[in-house]
């Protein structure tokens, strides 16, 4: 598949049925899970889950037991080689430099002299010198990885858990590289970590897996709204009563469902709001506040 | 499998393990040398016996499990593949690697032991075609080890444990096979071992048709193994 038809797909990676068997043991059970140009997307779980699985069954180093996967639209195996990965550990020769692990990995991936610039100083490692990857730390690894997996300039990164042991200013760095190839270079992620309040900061799109099965996809904006601080509001009359609200409260912040009302946005004691209600003669079956993180969110999904 | 190939050569000329090897081998050769120039050995016994005496077999068998075990510990084996890189191809540039240098290490052997013996006084004019086919037939010996290698390489996935097989089960076979013969009333079942062609190879020129034994028994031993290579590399999950 050329240049040209990569970048025109929508679909960067379509996996569908997936499952992985070891004897009895399925580490993938019937996965299924579509990635769109552009997005980043945080696959969440916990240890063992089947992530870094899945993320292997996908690049062929694990062999499926049965489902198909296609990255850009196409079969073709070809098209893997606008795949970056990043899988588990980083895949670096100690003994070696930098850039010297660039030029070499540079003979399989591509890459000529002045994008091996480029992306050292992207990752930040432009000026460490000749000092030998062995020595370095495990951020400087980390982003030595992520290094070698843009060499050839891929459309698609596949980062297994690209955060773990890094300090808070590694972390930050890699979350930075990251949202800065997406947005600049309109590169597509797939990333998976513990740090769940880390994926949430620069995660489009999120997919749940525990024992090897996805639980839940959701969107970014959708589980914002889910793990939002809200009110929630039950009376006899909820109609009336939010006919009544809705003098108080900015209409793109309160909303009538079946059988409660919600309003988001609020900083106010939820005693005002009782107060108002029960001045309308409306008899207030329960209010209360709720919120989540992601991690109660993942909690409640995952166990 | 360019691509591949130009991998696999600037990686294994980038590894100290190759030129501490190389400087064995050339120093093997050189006592070697020593050794058979002071026992005034003709000119092709000489160069046949360089080979077999520069400890290449055992160099070979550390060698290889060395570049092939920690490329799978360091994990750039599974990125090949995640990349689009076949196992097949991958494999084949690894096999086309090491015998490119064994070939290599080979011809510096040949070249530094056949300089010293002319320093020395030796005289090659009784070196013949056969005695040069003598040595190309070596170096098809050591593609047997070096494929031995890969499978050992392949099945256990460790430096260690695949060094110490290379090492050892073709020394252990040749026995087994002795008391086989033994025990069976057959005759000469262990020359069908690989280690008897080097034995043979190493004394002197041969009639055609043991170079035409050897060369059957070196292309039957080289289908299988890597046949089996392939195979074991095609199940592999990394």
């Amino acid at each position: 598949m050329g240049q040209k038809e990569i970048e025109k797909a929508n679909v960067v990676l379509k996996a569908e049925h997936l499952s992985k068997h070891y004897g009895m043991k399925k580490s993938l059970d019937d996965v299924s899970i579509t990635i769109n140009k552009g997005e980043i997307y945080g696959l969440i779980g916990k240890n063992g889950a089947g992530k870094t699985t899945f993320m292997k069954t996908c690049l062929g180093m694990v062999k499926a037991t049965s489902g198909t996967i296609q990255f850009f639209d196409s079969d073709d195996i070809n098209n893997l080689r606008k795949v970056g990965a990043l899988i588990e550990n980083p895949s670096i020769i100690g003994g070696m430099s930098a850039r010297k692990n660039l030029e070499i990995f540079s003979k399989l991936y591509g890459g000529t002299k002045e994008e091996i610039d480029h992306i050292l100083e992207v990752v930040g490692l432009a000026n460490v010198g000749k000092r030998k990857a062995k020595k370095f730390s495990l951020g400087m690894r980390q982003r030595l990885g992520i290094a070698i997996a843009m060499l050839g300039n891929p459309k698609f990164l596949i980062l297994d858990e690209p955060i773990n042991g890094l300090d808070p200013a590694g972390i930050k760095e890699v979350r930075d590289l990251i949202l800065k190839l997406n947005k600049e270079e309109g590169v597509t992620f797939l990333v998976s970590s513990h740090l769940l309040d880390e994926l949430g900061k620069i995660a489009t799109k999120y997919g749940f897996i525990d024992n090897g099965r996805l639980i839940e996809e959701i969107t970014a904006e959708e589980l914002k709204e889910d793990c939002e601080k809200k009110m929630i509001i039950g009376t006899k009359s909820n109609q009336q009563a939010y006919s009544v609200l809705s003098q108080f409260v900015e209409e793109k912040d309160i909303r009538l469902t079946e059988s409660e009302i919600v309003i988001v946005n609020h900083d106010e004691d939820i005693s005002k709001y009782n107060k108002i209600l029960v001045d309308n003669g409306i008899e207030v079956n329960k209010l209360y506040n709720k919120s989540q993180s992601l991690e109660d969110y993942f909690i409640k999904k995952v166990g | 499998m360019s691509n591949l190939i130009r991998y696999e050569f600037k990686k294994t000329f980038s590894t100290k393990a190759i030129y501490i090897c190389t400087i064995i081998a050339v120093g093997m050769t050189l006592i070697n040398g020593y050794l058979s120039c002071s026992n005034n050995a003709p000119g092709q016994s000489y160069l046949i016996g360089i080979l077999p005496g520069n400890m290449l077999e055992t160099i070979i068998a550390v060698l290889v499990p060395i570049l092939f075990c920690s490329e799978m510990e360091m994990g750039s084996m599974k990125i090949m593949v995640g990349r689009g890189y076949t196992r097949k191809n991958i494999l084949i540039s690894k096999i086309i690697m090491s015998n490119l240098y064994m070939i290599m290490m080979s011809v510096v052997s040949l070249l530094v032991g056949g300089v010293y013996g002319k320093i020395k006084g030796v005289d090659y004019s009784d070196l013949t075609g056969k005695g040069i086919a003598n040595l190309v037939f070596e170096m098809l010996v050591f593609m047997i080890i070096i494929n031995i290698a890969i499978v050992f390489s392949v099945l256990f996935q460790s430096k260690g444990a695949a060094i110490a097989a290379t090492i050892f089960l073709p020394s252990i076979i040749p026995v087994a096979l002795l008391v086989a013969e033994k025990i069976l009333k057959l005759k000469k079942i262990d020359e069908i071992w690989y280690t008897s062609y080097m034995l043979k190879l190493s004394q002197d020129v041969l009639k055609n048709s043991d170079y035409i034994y050897i060369g059957i028994g070196i292309v039957i031993y080289n289908v299988i193994l890597v046949a089996i290579s392939y195979i074991l590399m095609n199940q592999k999950d990394f």
